[in-house]
């Protein structure tokens, strides 16, 4: 109701009502489904409660009427290039495109999400598969330096979870948005190892024994997506300084992990069953928002990974033919179908609605 | 940090903002109960077979939305209309361009804190079986809100009919009914669905289906077509789809399965297929709806051997490979053929891998139809 009306209210007046007001009506709301609604009929949650997840739902099933449906036979190339995580995404979207318009060739270039990046700025790619937030910075010089609009769509998800030594008993790591899981003693500003709360496991598995064993973390090369993550999670700040052992692969990461007493790393889900490795879960406050301020539409927790598209728009027109069909194609059924072939998750259609909407289109409803 | 959790609440204090306005509600009063009761009558995926939704398509599927008519985009405040098509729903409902649906029998639409409740999705929930449905207008010139029922035809556009066997046919009571309403415009589209069904086989053939198209491209051309899977196994299906002339009125199309009430003892099943490459390749049991994501593959047209390659170049696989091409090739040759290669297939391995860039799919896939 907040929400509905914002411009019947003023901006702050609308934070306040929220504040004091949005839990209340939910707990109002709450009441009322509770007890059965008897005796107050107008204010009730007309939402059903909030499904609990079902572990083996198929997130796919909602997406069936979202099908991709082709506007036109297009001819050219689309020339994608970025990061390796979505290497494997962006072929099966290359191959399953290419199968309903064989007129349009899709290359791939691999390797980083800044080599994607660069290549978006200099044209040489008609997107940039990205496994981290577009920075301010590179906005900035976008703005500066290009006629074009910028594009940042989310096309897919990565659950991260972390690993420890098999006997380590910590059963699950807490986090904070402010201070992640190491909790800095100051926020804001760089965080090093000597401004954490917690550099030793007593302090996160409350063990006496574990008292002499520094945390030791380990993670993937600085300027990767996971490790842009990670350092969020650990600290909740945007700039760390921690001493980090890196690996270059995930499996070696794992390995390392299943050698170490004090180890702790993070790594996609779909490798966190590597032999020797514990998975903890992250225990994420409710209501915490993505680690990536760019996910519009999406309610996910900061423990899922968006893993984005990053496509440059002319002013004064849309994107080449070719390459408006293709995001359509990756924003469709067809294209999650894809993205779950190689371990990732879905969009949900909310998340595909909005990333629609920042790529401008009107939506034919 | 404050977090606020926005949840589309249905307050009846938004009845009175309107009131204020001076505006009649009368359509909108009293419609939550037929509102309730219209979300467990109406048809909740795109196929009925007996008239009886069964449990597998009430979880996969939700009402295909219904086309007002409009083009539009979600905002903070609704979904704003940027054209109104003619002789459309929304025309005929007096929406314009500009103007702002902000929401749909009292469910707020359009951006809602973090997400998106689509305008599409939230008239196919509360239509009534009248095809009414009451929608919140702002104006887009005078910035008056304004309740309008929007009144869809009751003439509908579903495809209905009846989808026949052989006589005394039984087919594996695991099987599986997808009915499919394909974009035929060009010959490679043939496995685009707009929508679909699927539905276990209950007592056998004949069965009745319903589907719901959505909003289509009077430019297309669109079919429908029907199989029975077992296990991914195809053992009936349509021998070519049946062509249709429009979407936009209620039409009856019967279908006629041909095929084996069950796969050769020789045939592969493809679900056991996918399960051992899974096993054998990432080397542990598939995950929750792996397999049907691969199945749901091979209904858009893939073949057995696409999902062998998807596998074979998938990030887990290569990871287990250690992210190094040169064990990566020579695992994914010793998987294909059973042997590992020799040094000049190795050589051979490496040049066709850095050709495709490290792009596993195409690599793998170009491997696979190679001679050995």
């Amino acid at each position: 109701m907040l929400e509905r009306f914002p411009k019947l209210l003023g901006s702050r007046e609308t934070k306040y009502m929220k504040t004091v007001f949005g839990p209340l009506c939910a707990a109002v709301s709450w009441l009322l489904v509770v007890g059965g609604g008897i005796g107050f009929a107008q204010v009730h949650a007309v939402d059903p409660p909030a499904a609990v997840p079902v572990a083996n739902a198929n997130p796919l099933a909602d997406l069936f009427t979202l099908a991709y449906q082709p506007q036109d036979t297009p001819a050219g190339t689309v020339r994608l290039a970025g990061s390796s995580t979505l290497q494997q995404a962006a072929a099966h979207w290359a191959h399953g495109f290419h199968r309903l318009h064989p007129d349009v060739e899709c290359s791939i270039e691999t390797g980083s999400s800044e080599a994607g990046w660069k290549s978006l700025v200099e044209g040489k790619a008609d997107a940039a598969l990205m496994s981290r937030p577009v920075t301010d910075a590179e906005k900035a010089a976008w703005e500066k330096q290009s006629a074009k609009r910028l594009v940042v769509v989310v096309a897919a998800f990565d659950r991260l979870v972390w690993i420890v030594h098999p006997s380590n008993p910590v059963a699950e790591l807490s986090w904070s948005p402010e201070t992640g899981i190491l909790r800095p003693a100051a926020q804001g500003g760089v965080v090093t190892a000597d401004s954490l709360a917690a550099t030793h496991w007593d302090r996160l598995n409350g063990n006496a024994d574990w008292k002499g064993v520094p945390i030791r973390v380990h993670g993937r090369a600085l300027g990767s997506g996971t490790r842009w993550h990670m350092d969020r999670l650990l600290t909740g700040a945007t700039s760390c300084q921690l001493a980090i052992t890196e690996h270059k692969t995930e499996a070696e990461l794992a390995e390392a992990i299943a050698a170490d007493k004090g180890g702790l790393g993070l790594v996609g889900d779909e490798h966190a069953h590597w032999p020797g490795v514990k998975r903890l879960p992250l225990v994420i406050p409710a209501n915490a928002a993505p680690l990536a301020d760019a996910v519009v539409g999406s309610d996910r927790t900061p423990d899922c990974r968006p893993l984005f598209l990053a496509v440059a728009v002319p002013k004064d027109g849309g994107l080449p033919e070719q390459v408006q069909e293709f995001m359509a194609y990756v924003l469709s059924y067809s294209g999650q179908l894809d993205v779950a072939k190689d371990g990732l998750l879905p969009l949900t259609r909310s998340e595909i609605h909005a990333q629609k909407d920042l790529l401008g289109w009107s939506m034919a409803r | 940090m404050t977090s606020i959790t926005v949840r589309r609440l249905r307050f009846s204090g938004a009845r009175s903002l309107v009131s204020m306005s001076c505006l009649a509600l009368a359509c909108v009063a009293g419609a939550e109960r037929s509102v309730a009761q219209d979300v467990r009558t109406r048809d909740p995926g795109s196929v009925l077979v007996g008239g009886v939704p069964a449990p597998i398509a009430a979880a996969a599927q939700r009402p295909a939305p219904l086309p007002l008519g409009i083009m539009a985009r979600n905002t903070a405040t609704g979904v704003e209309i940027v054209s109104v098509n003619p002789g459309s729903v929304a025309q005929a409902s007096g929406l314009q361009a500009g103007d702002t649906i902000i929401n749909v029998a009292g469910y707020q639409v359009g951006m809602v804190g973090d997400r998106v409740y689509d305008v599409g999705d939230e008239v196919a929930r509360h239509i009534n079986a009248a095809g009414q449905v009451p929608l919140l207008v702002r104006n887009g010139r005078t910035g008056a809100l304004t309740a309008i029922p929007a009144q869809f035809g009751t003439a509908s556009r579903a495809i209905n009919g009846v989808l026949n066997a052989p006589q005394g046919l039984q087919v594996p009571p695991t099987s599986v009914i997808t009915v499919r309403l394909l974009d035929v415009t060009e010959p490679q589209w043939r496995d685009v669905a707009l929508t679909q069904g699927q539905l276990p086989v209950a007592r056998g053939f004949p069965v009745s289906y319903r589907l719901d198209p959505p909003a289509a491209s009077p430019q297309h051309r669109y079919a429908v077509d029907a199989r029975v899977e077992d296990a991914g196994h195809v053992l009936l299906q349509t021998t070519s789809p049946v062509t249709l002339a429009s979407l936009d009125r209620e039409q009856r199309v019967d279908l006629t399965l041909s095929g084996q009430a069950a796969p050769a003892p020789t045939a592969v099943v493809p679900s056991a297929q996918i399960q051992q490459w899974i096993q054998t390749y990432l080397g542990r049991p598939p995950r929750p709806y792996e397999t049907e994501v691969w199945l749901a593959d091979l209904q858009q047209g893939k073949s057995l051997a696409d999902v062998q390659a998807g596998i074979l170049s998938s990030s887990e696989y290569f990871e287990r490979q250690r992210s190094n091409r040169d064990l990566y090739v020579t695992d994914v040759f010793r998987q294909l053929y059973g042997v590992p290669p020799t040094p000049a297939q190795l050589g051979d391995l490496q040049a066709r891998y850095d050709r495709a860039q490290g792009v596993r799919l195409p690599f793998v896939q170009q491997l696979q139809q190679q001679p050995r």
